[in-house]
């Protein structure tokens, strides 16, 4: 929903200061192009292009000259897996996948990240080196919205949001705050 | 950064295709035999009617006249040079020669040689009288410094001798002087030679061949008519029918219709195997479209999640499309060029029809005729996937994925 992919029966979601509610289906993919990272739970690569092609194709979509070959290869070696870069996803591990969803999340510099478990298939050392790179993202002005179960990863976060019974409750104790309750609707 | 280094849209289409090879290399075949079929069709008619106009250009008559039980042996020997030997009284040529809108006439003698050194098969002997002859004497004003004398003769295309060289039928020498450029019609499996020649052939036949041959006094095969411009050639034909019992007129539009009537039936075969084809492989590349696009729904919606918009995917699929139909089209239309190209002689000949290669621009209009029809196809068979994927949520798809 924050991404646009469905929309709220009621309420409002902003960013940037626009409702995207209101946002043509255009105009949506447009601002989804631009604004928003995504990290899937599954990885999400296309079956038919190797790690670097799936990491450049957001590039197809914005218009930006943020899509080149070597700001590709930046971030794959930022995750790790540069001599990975003309693999087919077919033959890398999940948590490869992982990593390389995390580098295609981040081809077009987003103001938003969406990440759902980002960290999931990954061995603590890999776990470790993502969650540095998105604290360092966020510090750079990047807002992260992290869905994890992991509660190592707590002391990443600047503000903590639970789901109890499809309410949505802000955790207190990372930042102050009164808790923001929100009706999701399914 | 050079631009090389970008991730391009037809990246993106080239790798979709080459790397689902099954379901390209299937949509391609079709595409490829809807193709060669629809274009095969093209390909014959215009090499028959290619030939047929310069056959006709070549006789430069607008009726011939041919004895009435002869008239299909008189149309095969034009069409096909299948070799004949009749004859008309020679009278009939005055008669039709005062038929008003007549402005010339020229009788010739057709007779069908035996086996010779120069050919496979008999040829076509075609006796002339230079005096009234407008088939041949067309040719030698076009080439000056030719002419037919006593015991010279003019050969057709298919005909293998080479010029200054001799060449015997019934006993008789001749010398050739000339080669008639290539019309696929009959013609260039004839021989031209003098009537006067021809006589003293047939005269000397009966010691110096090994089979007599017989030209009856006074007799002609048939009359070849060229009719005032501003008349008609029908109404004249229909004359000269009346005027001339025992005569069959064959005008150029009657020889066309022969030809599409031997065509017909191979092009209702071909149109009708092309047109099957296209109503099957229609639905067959939509149903294939389909399943593909169902398959590649969670594909899609990743693309959509990450910003694509729907007019991209549209694009996508129509693009993949269209490439499939432009490869399968070049692959469909190369084969069968080099197909009807190998087997010309045995294509005109089994379906007896003349037949010329059409020219290369023809050859290319033809297969750009036939692109066309598969980009058309391709797009109507991909319009129902394009409006199912674009109309799908591509949060569920995207759910389905995780789950």
């Amino acid at each position: 929903m924050l991404a646009g992919l469905i929309r709220p029966s009621s309420g409002t979601i902003r960013i940037r200061g626009m409702d995207i509610g209101s946002l043509s289906d255009d105009d949506i993919s447009e601002l989804r192009s631009r604004e928003i990272g995504f990290v899937f739970q599954f990885s999400g690569l296309l079956p038919t292009l190797t790690a670097l092609q799936n990491v450049m194709v957001p590039t197809l979509f914005s218009k930006g000259e943020a899509g080149t070959r070597a700001r590709a290869m930046e971030l794959i070696r930022t995750v790790g897996l540069s001599e990975r870069a003309d693999t087919y996803p077919g033959t890398l591990s999940s948590g490869e996948m992982k990593r390389i969803a995390i580098a295609r999340a981040l081809i077009n510099s987003p103001s938003l990240l969406i990440a759902d478990e980002p960290t999931g298939d990954l061995d603590v050392d890999t776990e470790n080196e993502i969650m540095q790179l998105f604290r360092q993202l966020n510090r750079e002005g990047m807002t992260i919205v992290m869905v994890t179960h992991n509660p190592d990863l707590v002391e990443y976060a600047t503000r903590m949001f639970r789901m109890d019974r499809g309410r949505l409750e802000e955790q207190t104790g990372l930042h102050s705050g009164a808790p923001l309750p929100v009706s999701l609707s399914r | 950064m050079n631009s090389a280094s970008e991730f391009r849209f037809f990246r993106l289409v080239e790798q979709n295709l080459r790397n689902r090879p099954f379901r390209s290399l299937a949509t391609i075949f079709a595409f490829a035999i809807i193709a060669s079929t629809f274009f095969s069709s093209q390909y014959l008619m215009s090499g028959a009617q290619q030939s047929l106009d310069a056959g006709i250009s070549r006789m430069g008559a607008d009726i011939l006249v041919v004895p009435t039980e002869y008239a299909h042996a008189g149309q095969t020997v034009i069409l096909t040079g299948e070799p004949s030997t009749f004859f008309l009284d020679g009278s009939s040529v005055d008669t039709i020669s005062r038929i008003p809108g007549v402005a010339k006439t020229s009788p010739q003698i057709y007779l069908a040689t035996l086996h010779a050194s120069c050919c496979a098969a008999p040829v076509q002997m075609i006796a002339i009288d230079p005096e009234r002859d407008f088939t041949v004497s067309t040719w030698l004003k076009e080439n000056p410094g030719i002419t037919l004398g006593k015991d010279d003769m003019i050969i057709g295309s298919a005909v293998v001798q080479d010029i200054g060289k001799d060449l015997m039928f019934f006993g008789h020498t001749y010398y050739v002087v000339g080669q008639l450029q290539q019309t696929g019609m009959g013609v260039d499996n004839s021989v031209f030679v003098r009537s006067e020649d021809a006589y003293v052939m047939a005269e000397e036949s009966g010691k110096k061949a090994v089979k007599r041959l017989t030209i009856p006094e006074g007799m002609v095969s048939l009359v070849l008519v060229r009719v005032d411009p501003q008349i008609s050639p029908a109404s004249v034909a229909a004359e000269i029918e009346r005027q001339v019992p025992g005569t069959k007129t064959i005008l150029p539009n009657g020889l066309l219709n022969a030809v599409t009537g031997q065509l017909n039936a191979v092009t209702r075969l071909l149109y009708g195997s092309a047109i099957a084809v296209t109503a099957v492989s229609v639905p067959l590349l939509g149903l294939l479209a389909a399943m593909v696009t169902h398959e590649r729904r969670r594909e899609v919606s990743i693309l959509r999640a990450l910003g694509a918009k729907n007019s991209f995917v549209a694009g996508l699929m129509l693009a993949e499309s269209f490439s499939l139909a432009i490869v399968g089209g070049i692959l469909g239309i190369g084969a069968a060029v080099g197909v009807l190209m190998s087997y010309q002689d045995l294509i005109s000949q089994t379906l007896k029809i003349p037949f010329l290669i059409p020219s290369p621009l023809t050859i290319l209009a033809q297969g750009g005729d036939a692109l066309l029809l598969l980009i058309g196809i391709a797009g109507v068979s991909s319009l129902y996937p394009i409006y199912r994927i674009t109309r799908s949520e591509p949060y569920e798809a995207i759910r389905k994925g995780e789950s």
